[in-house]
């Protein structure tokens, strides 16, 4: 009888499965339905997007934080308005961005008895007089632009004054010498803002002086620079028996004999409480002040408009607008926030993963309005995956030859980040920041899935480790974000961020660099009252 | 490289990118060569087509790793890559249901049967030589799929099953010793049925 060895047992199996058909039939849809859990197609869409998305947010961030950073420098209207806003709440604070106000329609009267003594300058009265009729009927703010014609001073807001004064002063008809040089004359008398606005209050009050031509000018063309001053305005013109009026009227009596200079003077203040360094300068008649009056010499006064300081309530009123306009950020607090995110990490960019998760709390100290410094306690989840020439374990750590293609890996760890912010424009509403510092990793837990070959058949091992790794600033922080307020001291913040390696992480000594944003709700110290 | 090398890599691209159009023509083109595969590790038809199954969606997520745009014999190597993942996916199956016990043979079955090993073998079609091998206990099977088939050798077997390089000769000698039996038992029962 036969008997098959084993060599013939191999062998017969091995044809066998190598020649006989095997039952069953390809059922595609039944795999395409396990594919389509496994491997939907709508997903691989979403992570595009998400990564679209995730770095135009990362681009507009750092565009918007760079040019928040550069327009300060170019002396831009920005950077003027901080200037004027920072002046004090008097009243004579032509300079401060102020909402627009409605054309005061005690105006109208006054401002035609203003066009009827507008006699000093020929040339300047049948500006006026063209003009006065168009401010009288027109009260309305929309209408201020036909009046701003004529001269084209189209007065833009007080913070674009310089620009003003350079285009004035080339475009007008030539001024007055006898009021540019009054102009300067005054100018030089008044040593700083103080003294200017004590001069510049009785010219303004007194009815003969504050119905000139050029109050009718600043009327018509300057309400947008300084619009809160016109309820003064009115106040005043109504309270004719207010106390300050007796001296006002003494001095107006002085200054009717010079109107040229009165008016000159109002101009000057105007000058001077807008763009406060020249009218300082004033005081040397320095090339710069000099611009300044030539060019109030013909642009309106806005000083003019102002002149209803005597009117407390309304000045009380004013000022209180004005302190509650310029609540100014604390400089010192103490902030803490919960934070959440979505984190995308990576080795040397080499292969895509599914995103991992930040959350924590972070707490801060602002020591200045711009400067401030955060730190927290994070836990993070990051997956990644690398190539096997990336992945360093520790000496004698593989026993075998292996040929380690790639490793996908994750870990769960702490992160304790200590950085340095800058806030661009603290007082905005939606300020922009950039922060940099540096973090460090408490690794609890990692795991890893090795894909390598052995004989050239690939093969794949999981491994976990719940040592944990401790790496000390070894992670450089950088983001870039802005913040909203959604409550009366909480903020809503929205925060990309880049992590950079400065070594090697975990079990492997991988270099991660992670790329995410951080969503957090910021609780601020509330100011003391 | 030939046409034939260029259509595979075109579908490895397009699987890739999760074109559901060239995985279902690699599903075809490589159903019947998986099946065969995975039917000789398990011992139901259902349990070899969801291993199919398995394997297909391993290998879909996994394509990107393969590399065979240098080799010069791209299909070859691009089946024994495959063939790889079957296996591993056979024997993860085996090992989740406890039907990989470390060293140990469970075949009562198949050693009840007669000893009669006194027929001609090559009378045996290739189907009947699988039905007989698919009789063996899982571990026998495994270890004789992996060592007589596959071409592996002991070591690579213990590695691949985490059991001793003796377990594995243990069990490799008794699958066959078992396997011989189970043909000469059917050989014996066909020269019956073709002696009537």
């Amino acid at each position: 009888m036969y008997k098959p060895d084993d060599k013939d047992i191999d062998r017969i199996s091995r044809d066998a499965a190598e020649h006989y058909h095997a039952p069953g039939r390809p059922s595609w849809d039944a795999l395409q339905q396990v594919l389509d859990k496994e491997l939907p197609q709508e997903k691989e869409k979403k992570r595009r997007g998400f990564f679209f998305f995730f770095f135009l947010a990362l681009g507009l961030s750092v565009a918007g934080a760079g040019v928040w950073y550069l327009l300060p420098h170019a002396a831009t209207p920005s950077s003027l308005t901080r200037q004027t806003s920072s002046k004090p709440l008097n009243g004579s604070n032509p300079g401060t961005p102020l909402p627009e106000n409605k054309l005061p329609e005690t105006n109208a009267g006054t401002d035609k008895a203003t066009a009827s003594q507008s006699i000093h300058d020929q040339e300047k009265a049948a500006s006026i007089k063209t003009e006065q009729p168009q401010e009288a009927g027109n009260k309305e703010p929309g209408n201020r632009k036909e009046n701003k014609k004529p001269n084209e001073t189209t007065t833009p807001p007080a913070a674009n004054n310089r620009a003003v004064i350079a285009r004035n002063s080339t475009v007008l008809p030539p001024a007055n010498a006898q009021r540019v040089q009054s102009l300067q004359a005054n100018l030089t008398e008044r040593p700083n803002r103080n003294s200017t606005r004590s001069n510049a209050r009785p010219t303004r009050n007194h009815p003969g002086v504050a119905s000139t031509p050029a109050d009718a000018d600043a009327l018509a063309l300057t309400d947008k620079s300084s619009p809160r001053n016109r309820p003064y305005t009115t106040n005043n013109r109504k309270n004719t028996n207010n106390k300050h009026n007796t001296v006002l009227q003494q001095r107006a009596n002085k200054e009717k004999n010079e109107k040229d200079i009165s008016v000159a003077q109002d101009e000057s203040t105007a000058t001077a409480t807008s763009i406060e360094n020249e009218a300082t300068a004033g005081k040397n008649q320095s090339p710069t002040a000099v611009t300044a009056s030539d060019s109030l010499a013909k642009t309106p006064p806005i000083a003019i408009n102002t002149q209803a300081d005597s009117s407390k309530p309304a000045a009380k009123a004013l000022t209180k607008a004005a302190e509650k306009k310029q609540a100014p950020v604390r400089k010192r607090a103490i902030n803490i926030g919960l934070t959440a995110g979505v984190d995308v990490s990576t080795v040397k960019f080499t292969h895509g993963d599914n995103a991992g998760y930040n959350f924590g709390i972070m707490g801060g100290y602002q020591f200045s309005s711009h400067w401030s410094v955060y730190t927290g306690l994070v836990y993070t989840k990051k997956n990644y995956t690398l190539n096997g020439e990336d992945y360093h374990p520790p000496k004698h750590y593989w026993t075998q030859y292996v040929q380690l293609e790639t490793v996908a890996g994750y870990c769960r760890m702490w992160e304790l980040p200590l950085q340095a912010r800058y806030t661009f424009n603290p007082s905005a509403k939606t300020p922009f920041f950039a922060s940099a510092g540096l973090s460090s990793y408490f690794m609890k837990k990692q795991g890893y899935t090795y894909y390598y070959k052995t004989m050239n058949m690939p093969y794949s091992t999981d491994w976990t480790n719940d040592s944990t790794f401790t790496h000390v600033f070894s992670v450089l922080h950088l983001s870039a974000g802005f913040e909203r307020k959604i409550g009366d001291h909480l903020n809503f913040q929205v925060e990309p961020y880049a992590k950079i390696p400065l070594g090697g992480v975990g079990f492997g000594n991988i270099r991660l660099s992670s790329f995410g944003v951080n969503f957090t709700v910021q609780y601020r110290q509330p100011v003391k009252r | 490289m030939g046409d034939e090398a260029i259509h595979i890599l075109t579908l490895v691209d397009g699987c890739c990118k999760n074109d559901r159009q060239s995985q279902g023509t690699l599903y075809r083109w490589l159903y019947s060569y998986a099946m065969k595969i995975c039917y000789r590790y398990t011992s139901q038809q259902h349990e070899a087509e969801e291993l199919t199954n398995e394997s297909f969606v391993k290998l879909f997520k996994n394509l990107h790793l393969f590399d065979g745009g240098r080799q010069l014999n791209t299909e070859a190597l691009f089946k024994a890559w495959f063939k790889r993942i079957i296996i591993n996916t056979c024997i993860d199956h085996l090992r989740k249901n406890h039907q990989l016990v470390n060293g140990h043979a469970h075949g009562t079955d198949s050693e009840a049967v007669p000893d009669t090993q006194e027929t001609a073998i090559d009378k045996l079609s290739y189907e009947e030589i699988i039905e007989a091998i698919k009789q063996l206990t899982p571990v026998y099977r495994t270890v004789f799929n992996l060592f007589a088939i596959e071409g592996m050798t002991h070591e690579e077997i213990a590695a691949q099953l985490q059991i001793s390089v003796g377990a594995s000769k243990s069990n490799l000698s008794k699958a066959r010793h078992n396997l011989r039996k189970i043909i000469s038992h059917q050989t014996q029962y066909n020269t019956y049925v073709q002696a009537r």
